[in-house]
């Protein structure tokens, strides 16, 4: 790859390269693949046995079990195919936090997004490698960039060169975004969202809903800075709200515990939703290596 | 000093430290300013988190605040040394006192002690104390005590800042302090002023300057009038670890040219430790002998310096001392003598010394035996009529052989006497002519016990052909003991015919030789500081054959080294005392010749002198010698004299005054540190009140624990 993208990177491909992305549903696929899908193919994968219709092909038809029954029956396999893996990345202001004393050149800042979007690169580089297809959606006042699913590194290469250059700000409006990502995604697919989920809960989880009744798997990367998960070491300061710049002024002395409790309850209650919905959900902080996170998370899965 | 609400704050320029107190205020208000913004992400979570809470942190914050606040104000007030004066005033501080401050200037107080010198810290302890007056209302003089105490302003002032600049021109000098002396004028200063009158004493208590005051009885009572109370403000830590030169002098006292001399001085160990120390002397301007010695502690000891002095006239001699002792200022002795081509001997006769067979012409042989020019006695011979004050100014000796019949008045006698008086020494051969009548008239003007003999008349058995011989002596004494028994029998073989009776001679003045017939034939009397030797014999061929025979000249010489005074007898000129120049040979009317005198003290510049005196006894005087070391007398260039001026040795003395003798002197006693000799912070002036300064002090730390405290708490 020429000049190599700040998020996807050939030593993060090398650190995967022992790694397999699988979905836990069946998925549908345009492709045939390695991943289980609800519709019976031709696989070495046995599947069950159906009387003979007609129309189907004469070469189903198991002739041992008619010599034994006198009666035609088919054999059913099942059906493999590709995987689309739908990588959803939040691209609000609240993603451009990269601490309290950020670098002021931008290609020194690593920010929530810039987490977020390693850790997109490194699944969507895991997809192709296993011959899937990645598709990668931003949400920035809505759905504003959609890329078609791909199994092409070097369109991969170009989308994630575009996400370099992006700015996250604004509101997401992930509820909304979710809504025309279900549209535009597979019937059956991987969703994967990478975010801080400070918007409403409740429409974000209506959202992700939406992939689950479908039979999608969803995964939740709740990307948070350790700035947000432990306040940094102030006095007294203004907190100025970064997508509805509303301020604040507080001393960090006073609130921490208190901030802490609702960090805390603010956590569990979107591990405990996901779980609930049947999606998972992983926390990843800033300060954790991105490939690092993913093979864990890949661990505990298998 | 600033009176509110019955407390006086003694240094009241350090309230505006209370302005301090704007500071948290200014970092409280400057943080709200700088505070950071910072663009956060979940600010909704703090929100949440700082919901209901603000209100309290903002409470807190503020009692932070004003713990802060009244922190700074009470230390700052604490500085200010705040005194409670309403309770010994009635609600008003002091007022009308007036206030001497003695302040011993001495050599003393010039000492270095943990490297400072002690007349800081006293600087310190007299600030203090100014500090303590109530400006425009208190009166406040200071008195230097040194050798000759004087006040700063004539009467008291009530502007302190005068006495403050003059604190801080505050040395130490040269000189002993007069104590007495400052007491005299502290008393002086207060008479007539109202309200309360405070002496306060800022010394180094050096026991040998207080002493003197003790033994005589003295006490702040006495010294003081009744209505005026007195404090004394010790200062120093009581190291004596001084070592001092002192006691100089040179042996023989009139050394001649070519002689072998030593050069003593005393080294002194005042310390409580052991001393290696180096002492050199350096004659003139040539090469300094040097010598290591160690001292016990609390030892003095002698250091010699043996030296041949090659050149006639006045020496200059500088004893230093290496060591690295408290006081400076005595580790140098400065010390002149004056040395001879010949020694100076008056014979005063009235025969002729040039006529064979005179006493004269015997004693002028015996004294000069060599020749003139080659022996080391230089003999001037004078009748007895001729004998002036000059004339015997110099001389180291006196030998009176025949005299005419002298009447009461005449001035031989009362210059002989002044002449003894001065310390000088003379013999008298008394067996010639109408000696008897002239030595009973010279005695009678001492009195009549002073010599402790009566003069007899003189016996002549020249006529009946007996004589007298001189059988028996003290040979061991220091005028004999060159005698061996030789000389002793050829002594005892001459004849002589004539002799002095010599009677009732009193027990302490044993004859050192004895005639044949028991009665004395030479007697020695310590005649005021000098000495008188008389012989009841003559070398005359009328009195026998004394003259004759050798042992005579071996007697006469002698006799002059016992007659020569065995120490100088210059005065010791000390610091702080007048050094008088006697200018021998200037009448008064020789304006000229006074005009080109001149006197230059050790720092190379003129003195200021006074010529005083009647014709041929003027006298340059400087009033006061203020530096230890040589001032010389100087007339178109040439120094004709040389007197050597060095610091009083009991100033090397640091020991401080006792405890035990300090209480008698004075019940009101701040006695200094024992670490750092600095005086306790104590209110020094009475009427001053309760100090507060630690209440104030104590309830700032208070204060500041409890912010520190409820800080810590509220961050949990």
């Amino acid at each position: 790859m020429d000049g190599e993208s700040r998020y996807l990177r050939l030593e993060d491909l090398r650190r995967l390269r022992h790694l397999t992305f699988t979905s836990r549903r069946r998925v549908e696929g345009a492709y045939a693949g390695r991943h289980v899908s609800p519709h019976r193919g031709h696989s070495v994968e046995f599947a069950d046995y159906r009387a003979y219709m007609p129309g189907d092909e004469v070469g189903d038809i198991d002739w041992k079990v008619y010599g034994r029954s006198d009666r035609l029956y088919v054999k059913l396999f099942e059906h493999h195919s590709d995987m689309t893996v739908n990588l959803l990345l939040d691209g609000s202001g609240s993603m451009a936090y990269a601490g309290i004393d950020p670098p002021r050149d931008a290609t020194k800042r690593y920010s929530k997004f810039d987490h977020a979007a390693r850790l997109s690169a490194a699944i969507a580089l895991l997809a192709i490698k296993q011959q899937d297809r990645a598709s990668l959606s931003v949400a920035r006042e809505g759905l504003k960039q959609w890329r078609r699913p791909s199994g092409s590194m070097a369109r991969m290469e170009g989308w994630f060169k575009e996400l370099q250059a992006l700015e996250p700000s604004g509101e997401a409006r992930l509820d909304e975004v979710l809504h025309q990502l279900s549209q535009k995604a597979a019937k059956r697919g991987l969703l994967i969202l990478l975010s801080d989920l400070l918007d409403e809960p409740e429409a974000i989880l209506k959202g992700l809903s939406l992939f689950t009744h479908r039979g999608s798997e969803v995964i939740v990367f709740h990307v948070l800075h350790t700035d947000e998960l432990k306040l940094p070491e102030l006095d007294d300061a203004v907190f100025q709200d970064s997508e509805t710049a509303s301020r604040l002024t507080l001393n960090v002395g006073d609130v921490r515990s208190a901030y802490d409790r609702s960090m805390k309850r603010f956590l569990g209650m979107w591990s405990s939703a996901c779980r609930a919905r049947g999606m998972d959900y992983r926390l990843v902080r800033t300060s954790e290596d991105p490939i690092g996170v993913l093979s864990q998370y890949l661990g505990g899965r298998a | 000093m600033v009176v509110m609400a019955g407390i006086t704050f003694v240094s009241a320029g350090m309230l505006f430290g209370g302005l301090l107190a704007a500071l948290p205020i200014a970092a409280h208000l400057m943080n709200r300013r700088a505070r950071r913004r910072i663009v956060f992400p979940t600010i909704r979570l703090l929100e949440q988190a700082s919901a209901g809470h603000s209100r309290l942190f903002k409470a807190r914050r503020w009692v932070l605040l004003m713990l802060r606040v009244l922190a700074v104000w009470l230390i700052a007030l604490a500085f200010s040394r705040p005194m409670w004066t309403a309770a010994e005033t009635g609600g008003e501080s002091g007022e009308g006192r007036s206030v001497v401050l003695v302040l011993d200037t001495s050599a003393s107080v010039g000492r270095r002690q943990e490297g400072v010198r002690l007349i800081h810290p006293l600087r310190a302890a007299a600030l203090r104390a100014l500090d303590e007056l109530n400006i425009g209302v208190d009166a406040a003089d200071l008195v230097y005590a040194d050798a000759h105490p004087h006040a700063l302003v004539r009467g008291l002032t009530r502007n302190p800042q005068v006495l403050r600049e003059a604190l801080g021109e505050l040395i130490a000098t040269n000189d002993r302090a007069d104590i007495r002396a400052a007491f005299t004028l502290a008393d002086a200063l207060l008479k007539g002023q109202a309200g309360t009158k405070q002496v306060l004493v800022f010394s180094d208590i050096q026991a040998t300057n207080w002493k003197p005051l003790l033994a005589a009885g003295d006490t702040a009572t006495r010294l003081l009038s009744p209505d005026i109370r007195m404090k004394i403000v010790a200062v120093g830590n009581g190291d004596t670890g001084n070592v001092a030169l002192s006691d100089a002098f040179v042996f023989p006292p009139h050394p001649i040219v070519g002689q072998t001399v030593r050069l003593h001085v005393r080294v002194v160990n005042y310390g409580t430790s052991p001393r290696r120390v180096e002492v050199s002397a350096r004659l003139d301007s040539e090469t300094p002998l040097t010598r290591v010695e160690a001292l016990s502690p609390e030892e003095q000891r002698e250091m010699v310096f043996p030296i041949v002095v090659d050149l006639a006239g006045e020496h200059d001699v500088v004893f230093t001392l290496s060591c690295d002792d408290a006081l400076a200022v005595d580790n140098r002795f400065y010390f002149s003598f004056r040395c001879s081509d010949r020694l100076p001997v008056v014979l005063v006769s009235d025969d002729d010394p040039n006529q064979p067979g005179s006493g004269g012409y015997f004693l002028l042989r015996a004294l000069a035996p060599r020749g003139r020019e080659r022996d080391p006695l230089s003999v001037r011979h004078i009748s007895s009529d001729e004998v002036t004050r000059d004339s015997l100014t110099d001389a180291q000796a006196v030998v009176i052989g025949y005299t005419r019949l002298l009447s009461a008045g005449a001035p031989l006698f009362s210059l002989l006497r002044e002449y003894l008086e001065r310390g000088g020494g003379m013999a008298w051969f008394a067996a010639e002519g109408p000696a008897a009548h002239n030595l009973r008239t010279f005695t009678a003007m001492f009195g009549s016990e002073a010599f402790g003999f009566e003069i007899g008349p003189v016996r002549d058995y020249s006529a009946t052909g007996a004589a007298l011989s001189i059988t028996r002596g003290l040979w061991d004494s220091s005028l004999l003991d060159m005698f061996d028994l030789r000389s002793q029998e050829t002594l005892g073989r001459i004849r002589l015919t004539r002799g002095l009776m010599i009677g009732s001679v009193s027990g302490y003045s044993a004859p050192l030789l004895s005639f044949s017939d028991g009665s004395p034939a030479l007697m020695s009397i310590d005649a005021e500081d000098g000495r008188f030797v008389l012989a009841g014999f003559s070398p005359s061929v009328s009195c026998g054959d004394l003259g004759k025979h050798g042992v005579f000249v071996a007697l006469c010489q002698s006799l002059i080294q016992y007659l020569r005074p065995a120490h100088t007898e210059r005065d010791v000129l000390r610091v702080g005392q007048p050094v008088e120049f006697p200018l021998t040979g200037i009448d008064a009317e020789d304006a000229g010749v006074v005009r080109d005198i001149t006197v230059i003290a050790p720092d190379g510049r003129p003195g200021n002198i006074q010529i005083t005196g009647a014709d041929g006894h003027l006298v340059a005087t400087v009033a006061v010698a203020r530096e230890p070391g040589f001032y010389r007398l100087r007339r178109v260039g040439r120094v004709l004299k040389m007197l050597p001026v060095n610091i009083d040795p009991r100033e090397s003395n640091l020991a401080p005054l006792d405890d035990s003798d300090f209480g008698k002197l004075s019940h009101s006693v701040v006695s200094p540190s024992k670490d750092t000799g600095r005086v306790a912070n104590v209110p020094l002036l009475t009427g001053a009140g309760r100090p507060l300064w630690r209440v104030f002090l104590a309830a700032g730390v208070v204060v500041l624990g409890c912010e520190m405290l409820l800080q810590s708490v509220w961050k949990r």
